[in-house]
């Protein structure tokens, strides 16, 4: 199980690699010129080309791709055209409110998901299985911005309990920060419980047809008991896996829920340095997602082998 | 009625309600078990064997639901007509169960010492350390020599002996007054067999309790039972002393599950041919 740690890692760097070679060739790939939409259409071609030769714009992507890798190794990610601001302190300014979002909408999903799916796999085809069938894929099948609008319409503008949109920092303002919160983390966690349900569902319930359910109920368990002493943790290798796949993905930024509820995340730095073709933010931005997804999807194989036994001997 | 019996089952029916469908798997099954004595149920697959456990114990298939009709009296329990906690209850003090499949019956991530005693855990009767002590003790009854180290171990790290060992140990834990093997050896290698079915033996001798024997093994029963019923499509069709049933089978049934048991003294049977060479490619 150690020695699987290094092509692991290994593998790892190769797909940050990769990820950071295609971002550079976004220079040429995406439509209109950066040095256009920063100048505007009253500048001379010659200020364009000065600018294009400071931004490095005019060197191949090879060059630009190298120079980008060195500047990551020693910290320094570039600088925004937008800002003037170093790329990687804008980027860790944004972590703190995608982190809160992603973190407690998780907490959400689990919280919901896992006492559903697993009540509901005891008692498979009956009122509570149904009406989670139902429900859970509802929430897949509409959009998670609609799931938001509906929640804005009904608790921001009708009763008027929650602000409809914005940010306040933690450290500011503890109470305004959670009245934020509220509404995107519901929506969020939602969407993300209602895979977790589905997937957690379909392993307890192979998990309940075992011998080894069949000879916990002999042997006196009460449902509580066997569902969440016995049946959980051999269920949950692909809800840990789900969910490090979610945090991974969702900690490059939450791009819908981020601009809807106009969060000042990561996602919102996405959207907007792609609407300004800022160049060095965009790379940026792509190699920090990449980063959290490699990140997590290594700590949900730990999880997953801390937590059945059989995967480290690769029995499962 | 008989007044000493452990187990006393009478006219059970049951029956799987399914899609709107509706399939008897258990027919009019009456029988008892005397207190200390054990009893085989002999049958092929699908005879109903397991089904007929099932519905003694109250437990149902994941995702079916059945009807039971008749009555079951184990050990002065009513179990048709016990619900929730007092139910549990039964089941934990009256019966131990081994299973068929001595892998697929312990759960792959609790430690093997910690499924021994469970039944201590879901009563929460004991503590932590109470349990453990317990489960050691146990280990050691059961034939492991370092059984504080094994007793840390996870089903996957032991043979199909040891595993199956656990689940005796396990069934014998709170001595209960019915031990009920569920086709215990059938998945185990034949030089094993012998040595689970000395254990469950000796087992039923320390702990006094009765045994209901489930096998498709008319031999196993014969050498192990005092009495054997033998199943076929949910009913019983041959119920007696084991001598009986073996010198002077009744039914067809039971002479056709008879004759299916080879003997070194029977008429020697021809050879299956073996495909020649370059035939199967």
């Amino acid at each position: 199980m150690r020695i699987a740690w290094l092509p692991r890692a290994g593998r790892s760097l190769l797909v940050l690699i990769v990820v950071s070679a295609l971002t550079c060739q976004l220079a040429a790939l995406l439509p209109g010129d950066p040095a256009f939409v920063i100048l505007g259409d009253e500048s001379t071609e010659a200020q364009r080309e000065a600018l294009r030769h400071t931004l490095g714009l005019d060197q191949n992507a090879f060059v630009r791709f190298v120079n980008f890798m060195g500047g990551v190794v020693t910290g320094d990610w570039g600088t925004s055209f937008a800002s003037g601001r170093p790329v990687l302190v804008e980027i860790l300014s944004r972590v703190p409110a995608t982190a809160e979002l992603v973190i407690l909408s998780q907490v959400v999903a689990l919280a919901v998901a896992v006492p559903l799916a697993l009540h509901s796999a005891r008692n498979v085809g009956g009122k509570l299985d149904r009406l989670v069938s139902t429900g859970t894929f509802l929430l897949l099948a509409v959009p998670s911005f609609v799931v938001g609008i509906i929640t804005i319409q009904f608790f921001a503008v009708q009763l008027g309990w929650l602000p409809a949109s914005g940010y306040t920092a933690f450290v500011d303002d503890p109470l305004e920060n959670i009245s934020h919160m509220v509404l995107p983390v519901l929506t969020l966690g939602l969407a993300e419980g209602a895979v977790y349900v589905r997937a957690l569902r379909g392993s307890a319930i192979e998990a309940l047809r075992s011998p080894y359910a069949y000879a916990s109920i002999v042997r006196g368990a009460s449902d509580p008991q066997l569902l969440w002493w016995r049946i959980l943790r051999p269920s949950s290798s692909t809800l840990l896996a789900l969910i490090g796949v979610s945090l991974g993905v969702a900690l490059g930024g939450t791009l819908l829920v981020e601009s809807l509820f106009a969060i000042p995340g990561l996602g919102r730095l996405t959207v907007s340095s792609l609407g300004v073709r800022d160049l060095p933010m965009i790379q940026g931005v792509v190699l920090f997602a990449a980063t959290t997804v490699v990140i997590f999807g290594i700590l949900a194989d730990i999880a997953v082998s801390r937590i059945d036994p059989r995967s480290k001997h690769g029995l499962v | 009625m008989n007044t000493n019996a452990i187990l006393e089952v009478r006219d059970l029916t049951t029956t799987v309600l399914r899609h709107g469908t509706e399939r008897t798997v258990v027919e009019g099954v009456t029988f008892s078990l005397t207190r200390g004595r054990s009893l085989g149920i002999v049958g092929e697959s699908g005879a109903g064997k397991s089904m007929l456990i099932r519905s003694i114990l109250g437990v149902h298939p994941p995702g079916v639901t059945l009807r039971v009709t008749g009555s079951v009296t184990l050990d002065g329990h009513d179990m048709l007509a016990l619900r929730g906690r007092e139910r549990r209850r039964a089941l934990a003090t009256s019966v131990g169960m081994i299973h068929q499949d001595p892998l697929r019956s312990l759960n792959p991530t609790i430690r093997v010492g910690d499924q021994l005693t469970e039944t201590l855990a879901f009563a929460g009767t004991a503590t932590r350390r109470e349990r453990s002590r317990r489960g050691i003790e146990l280990m050691r009854s059961v034939g492991f020599r370092s059984a504080e180290s094994e007793s840390r171990r996870y089903p996957h790290e032991l043979s199909g002996g040891q595993r199956q060992r656990i689940g005796i140990g396990a069934a014998a834990l709170t001595e209960p007054a019915l031990l009920i093997g569920d086709e215990p050896t059938t998945a185990l290698d034949v030089t094993v067999q012998k040595r689970v079915l000395d254990l469950l033996h000796d087992t039923r001798l320390r702990t006094g309790s009765s045994m209901l024997l489930v096998t498709h093994d008319l031999g196993v029963a014969a050498e192990r039972c005092d009495e054997i019923i033998v199943m076929r499509n949910g009913r019983i069709v041959e119920a007696g002393h084991t001598s009986e049933v073996i010198e002077a089978p009744q039914h067809p049934y039971t002479r056709s599950l008879l004759d299916s048991i080879p003997r070194l003294d029977g008429p020697r049977l021809r050879r299956l041919r073996t495909p020649q060479e370059g035939a199967l490619s």
